[in-house]
């Protein structure tokens, strides 16, 4: 070995050792940041870092026509009317970010987006992130072929195959039923593969199905009898949101829902009920 | 086949797949002019006599080229900001993993480029008081890069098509375009059939140029010799500065 790379590598080996020094010496004086910090995060800092950032990231992903791309190219969809509302009451401007469900969470921990839209609250999230309070509350269906003869969960549990989107809140309910499960990216490619023949069947949420049967007369919904799938879904927010911000983002969500104006823009939408499903459904 | 083909759906989104195309080409270009730069220094450390800088330059290169490009993309995009509180826009993300991914495989391709130049030609310089940068600008980085050229320009074509993971990270390039479009209208087929398309249009003239190089240097390997080669003006100008100083 040439003397400069001895030198060099005496250099590295003591920037490492008081690196690696530093970070435990530290750890053994113990961190008193923590009560700093929480006071701190107690005072609406979420809202204030949305302030001084000028913009309120949402993460959206594709679940037409909740979610979705919106004419003007841009992510949006009815889902986010409070958020667009709370984004001009604080000054700033709302931002779309496309996102996949399976990247949600991960992309809340990232920083990509301060909000995670149309997100399920399940327990497995709710150790990474937090939740406001429900937005919507929605019933797990079937999407199949008109032609398929499958008209109830036993029929579908027979068929054996079912496409759905990975990351989301009733992978393991459906897994659990015994079929094999194809993963996709979203629902709308969940569709797109049961259309190739690759499974016999979709589950996904209510209204994205029936938006695909709506646009595709050759398929059609079947609702579950009982039902097999009920949740909540809400924003997604990063777990160290403080507290007063919290309440003001479920403020917003409660005010557009007693307002009327949230059950509008669903209305406007085209978001399909179990009781607007008409035609939609199997016979 | 009982598929009812609707065609519709690609000529009224078509603006927007041109678009998303013109994003693709750009992020191409930029990524492959940072890494032809890039790859430069990156070789002659890798070359380098002192071996922490030499070990160092093979620790980076061998990262690169043994991790796959989607976790580069990933590890960028979800796992660079909270380690240091520095969240990149997806663009640039996707602009930095594509740039560091290929300086690694160009720096190999300009390595054995390098060293494939005889040895009696640098020592040519060196007789000719050619000092090191000299010697690298005029003699050696001329001919490996004739060398190298078709591995060059397939490594080129190679990230064109790679540039398709970056809709992973939503920068809407043409595959998110594309895959957005497809998604939301259901016409998987149309779509994806028009977004390869449209992928094959630009690289295949690309691949027919690497085709065609390929076989000039075939044919002038089986010529012999008696070329002229890149190294004798270059050692004309050489010589004249050599006189001068």
């Amino acid at each position: 070995m040439t003397k400069t790379s001895k030198v060099v590598l005496s250099i590295l080996l003591v920037l490492v050792v008081g690196l690696v020094g530093g970070y435990f010496g530290s750890g053994l004086r113990g961190g008193s940041s923590g009560s700093g910090s929480s006071a701190a995060a107690g005072q609406g800092a979420w809202l204030e870092k949305i302030r001084k950032q000028g913009e309120l990231r949402v993460g959206i992903a594709s679940a037409p026509p909740m979610t979705g791309e919106q004419p003007d190219g841009t992510m949006g969809g009815p889902n986010v009317l409070p958020l667009k509302k709370l984004a001009e009451e604080l000054g700033v401007k709302f931002v779309p970010v496309a996102a996949e469900w399976s990247k949600m969470v991960a992309g809340l921990q990232a920083g990509r987006f301060d909000v995670a839209a149309y997100l399920d609250s399940t327990s497995e999230r709710s150790l990474a992130i937090q939740f406001t309070d429900m937005v919507y509350q929605y019933e797990g269906a079937w999407l199949v072929r008109a032609d398929s003869d499958l008209k109830s969960t036993d029929d579908v549990v027979k068929a054996g195959k079912v496409a759905m989107a990975t990351g989301t809140s009733y992978e393991k309910v459906i897994g659990d039923l015994g079929v094999d499960v194809l993963g996709s990216e979203s629902v709308p490619q969940a569709v797109t593969a049961m259309k190739a023949g690759r499974a016999d069947a979709v589950f996904a949420d209510l209204p994205t199905l029936a938006n695909a049967a709506q646009q595709d007369k050759s398929l059609k919904v079947v609702l579950p009898k009982p039902s097999l799938y009920l949740q909540d879904s809400n924003y997604g927010v990063k777990d160290d949101i403080d507290q007063r911000s919290l309440q003001v983002l479920n403020i917003a969500i409660r005010t557009a829902q007693n307002d009327g104006s949230l059950r509008t823009a669903f209305e406007k939408a085209g978001v399909i009920t179990p009781e607007t499903l008409g035609d939609l459904e199997m016979d | 086949m009982d598929y009812n083909f609707d065609w519709s759906v690609v000529t009224s989104n078509f603006p927007r797949l041109l678009e998303a195309m013109g994003m693709t080409i750009q992020i191409t270009i930029i990524v492959i002019v940072l890494s032809m730069a890039l790859a430069v220094p990156l070789a002659l450390l890798r070359m380098s006599k002192i071996e922490v800088v030499r070990w160092a330059a093979q620790l980076y290169i061998e990262i690169f080229r043994c991790t796959p490009l989607l976790v580069q993309l990933f590890w960028i995009y979800y796992v660079l900001p909270p380690l240091t509180g520095i969240t990149i826009p997806g663009m640039l993300s996707a602009i930095i993993a594509l740039t560091a991914n290929l300086t690694a495989f160009m720096a190999e391709a300009y390595r054995s480029g390098f060293q494939a130049v005889p040895e009696e030609q640098v020592e040519a310089g060196e007789m000719l008081r050619l000092n090191r940068w000299q010697q690298i600008r005029h003699i050696i980085i001329p001919q490996a890069l004739r060398q190298q050229l078709p591995v060059i320009m397939s490594l080129n074509i190679s990230i064109f098509k790679d540039t398709a993971l970056v809709s992973t990270i939503a920068v809407a390039d043409l595959m998110f375009t594309a895959n957005k479009i497809a998604s939301e209208s259901y016409r998987a087929l149309e779509v994806l059939s028009t977004a390869a398309l449209m992928y094959f249009i630009i690289a295949f003239p690309a691949s027919l140029v690497l085709s065609k190089i390929e076989r000039n240097m075939l044919e002038g390997n089986k010529k012999g010799s008696t070329k002229k080669t890149l190294l004798r003006p270059k050692l004309a100008v050489a010589g004249k500065m050599g006189a001068s100083s």
